[in-house]
């Protein structure tokens, strides 16, 4: 006879997963599929590549239709490492007792872990994404002239972001755009329409509104902006312009396990406990991720991410890595 | 019909016996006496037979009176027979509204034996009364289901746990459960299911950890 105690810890690990990811968004916006069984092993998972569908062409006078193999909307998959991982360690070495605070439905101790997670889960990939190369910043500040942005040119911007999607020809209106308060500020003051998209207002948090055609949605990662010394107010950032499939935000193993403890970590020794997560995040199209270099304040600088510290400004986050992951 | 005497009973009438005994003595020695000083003894002799004779009737009426007591008192039983209280007959009736009831199991909860102490007397509840109330009172304190806590009294191979045509018992479907073997399987998948799969079980799975959970209490 099977114990509920057992089958109940992979379950708790999923809801966890399901509680930080939706206090979060950044990493909410992200595609979260993959495809099999992860491979403990090697670190691999394959996740799914979509790919446009071939447009077959002939010519009518040759009546020449031929039969083209069977195509899906999915092209096909793509082999990942997964090479980053989080976990916890719980104070209680008596499995029944972990289980009453981890599982009932107001647990405090879920409630702690889930609000780090999110915050942990968010810097890192918001981080990862301003440390990508030049080339796939959008220089706001350069492009409008070496100017802040305003209430004057913020239409120019939001324009200009357009223009880039389309230029890589893709459909704009699959792009959200991630900034700071800041932008939202800025809108009103121009006194642009906002207009709501109810599957985005629904999708959860952050969602300010449609801006000349643009869905705009409020960032709350303090790593990615500049703020004033003395009023704290935001004077440079940077934004994100992606695509749901820009970030492939995977986590494909999640689980709570046992170890054994040494005598000398617990008086008489035991049994310990560890809620564990393997995931990564990866950037399959570049053109449908740009990181938006703006600046409020002409003279304000960004944040930097590069140096013997990389992560300075990053709380607690002594070994933060904050790449993307490799694909194999 | 014949019924065997009880101890009182005999004693009752072996005095009988000895007082009809004594007073067929008595009418012989009357009739055998003659004249002058054997009159006088025999008169006081007489006498003397009257009141142990009185004596002895008292002490059997007396007897007779605390026996018929006793016996009074010995069975209450036979009343309540026949207002229909008797227990096995009870059970029967508990039987037949519940054909899915494991007996044994609500006999070896401990929680019942508590509950139902002092109340199953003579003249009180019927154990389907108290059975029913009991059912109630869990629910209502364990804020579960009144069903969820019959399926945990019910036979293990029961009709309801096949979950078929929703007989009087359960209503609890196999097909709303995993059994724990699917449970234990799915839990070594389940560390590797991709949200969409998880998405698709976790409510089945959630409430199958929460019967499995009761039903080992």
């Amino acid at each position: 006879m099977g114990n509920t105690l057992n089958v109940n810890l992979p379950k708790i690990s999923q809801k966890i997963y399901q509680e930080w990811t939706a206090k979060t968004r950044l990493v909410k916006s992200c595609s979260n599929e993959f495809e099999g069984e992860f491979d403990l092993t090697n670190l691999e998972i394959d996740i799914p590549v979509f790919g446009h569908l071939s447009i077959h062409k002939t010519s009518i006078k040759e009546r020449d239709v031929k039969p083209a193999p069977v195509e899906f909307k999915k092209g096909s998959t793509i082999r990942v490492i997964i090479d980053k991982g989080r976990y916890n360690h719980w104070g209680e070495t008596k499995l029944n007792e972990l289980m009453d605070k981890l599982d009932a439905e107001d647990s405090e101790t879920r409630r702690r872990l889930v609000q780090d997670w999110a915050l942990d889960a968010e810097e890192e990939l918001g981080i990862a994404v301003a440390k990508l190369p030049t080339r796939r910043h959008i220089n706001a500040y350069s492009l409008l002239g070496n100017k802040a942005v305003d209430k004057t040119n913020i239409l120019l911007l939001f324009d200009i972001l357009k223009a880039k999607a389309k230029a890589a020809h893709m459909n704009y209106q699959e792009f959200d755009f991630f900034a700071s308060e800041k932008i939202g500020t800025i809108a009103r003051d121009a006194q642009l329409e906002f207009k709501a998209n109810p599957a985005k207002a629904a999708f959860g948090d952050g969602y300010v509104g449609r801006v000349n055609g643009i869905d705009l949605m409020e960032l709350e990662i303090d790593a990615l902006v500049k703020r004033n010394a003395d009023t704290a107010l935001v004077e440079a950032e940077y934004a994100i312009w992606k695509t749901r499939d820009g970030i492939q935000y995977v986590v494909p193993f999640k689980t709570t396990v046992s170890y054994e403890l040494d005598l000398s970590e617990v008086l008489l020794g035991g049994t310990g406990y560890q809620t564990v997560e393997y995931y990564d995040f990866f950037n399959i199209y570049p053109e449908r991720l740009y990181v938006v270099d703006i600046k409020y304040d002409a003279n304000a600088s960004l944040p930097t991410f590069t140096g013997a510290n990389p992560t300075a400004n990053v709380i607690n986050k002594d070994n933060l890595k904050a790449v993307f992951g490799t694909v194999k | 019909m014949a019924t065997e005497k009880t101890p009182i009973e005999k004693e009752l009438e072996d005095d009988d016996n000895k007082f009809l005994a004594s007073l067929e003595e008595l009418d012989e020695n009357t009739s055998d006496n003659e004249a002058g000083e054997a009159d006088e003894a025999a008169k006081k002799e007489e006498e003397e037979q009257r009141r142990k004779n009185k004596d002895a009737e008292e002490a059997r009426k007396r007897r007779e009176a605390e026996a018929k007591k006793a016996k009074t008192d010995d069975t209450p039983d036979t009343p309540d027979e026949e207002k229909g209280m008797d227990p096995r007959e009870q059970v029967r009736e508990l039987v037949k509204k519940y054909p899915d009831l494991d007996l044994r199991e609500l006999d070896e909860d401990v929680d019942f034996q508590e509950y139902s102490k002092g109340k199953w007397v003579a003249g009180g509840k019927s154990i389907t009364e108290i059975y029913e109330d009991y059912v109630s009172f869990r629910a209502r304190i364990s804020k579960e289901e009144e069903e969820v806590v019959k399926q945990r009294y019910a036979k293990k191979s029961g009709p309801s746990l096949k979950g078929s045509s929703g007989g009087t018992g359960g209503t609890q479907k196999s097909d709303d459960i995993f059994t724990m073997e699917e449970m234990e399987s799915l839990s070594k998948r389940m560390p590797y299911m991709n949200p969409k799969e998880y998405q698709s079980i976790s409510r089945k799975y959630e409430k199958s950890i929460q019967y499995h959970k009761n039903k080992k209490q």
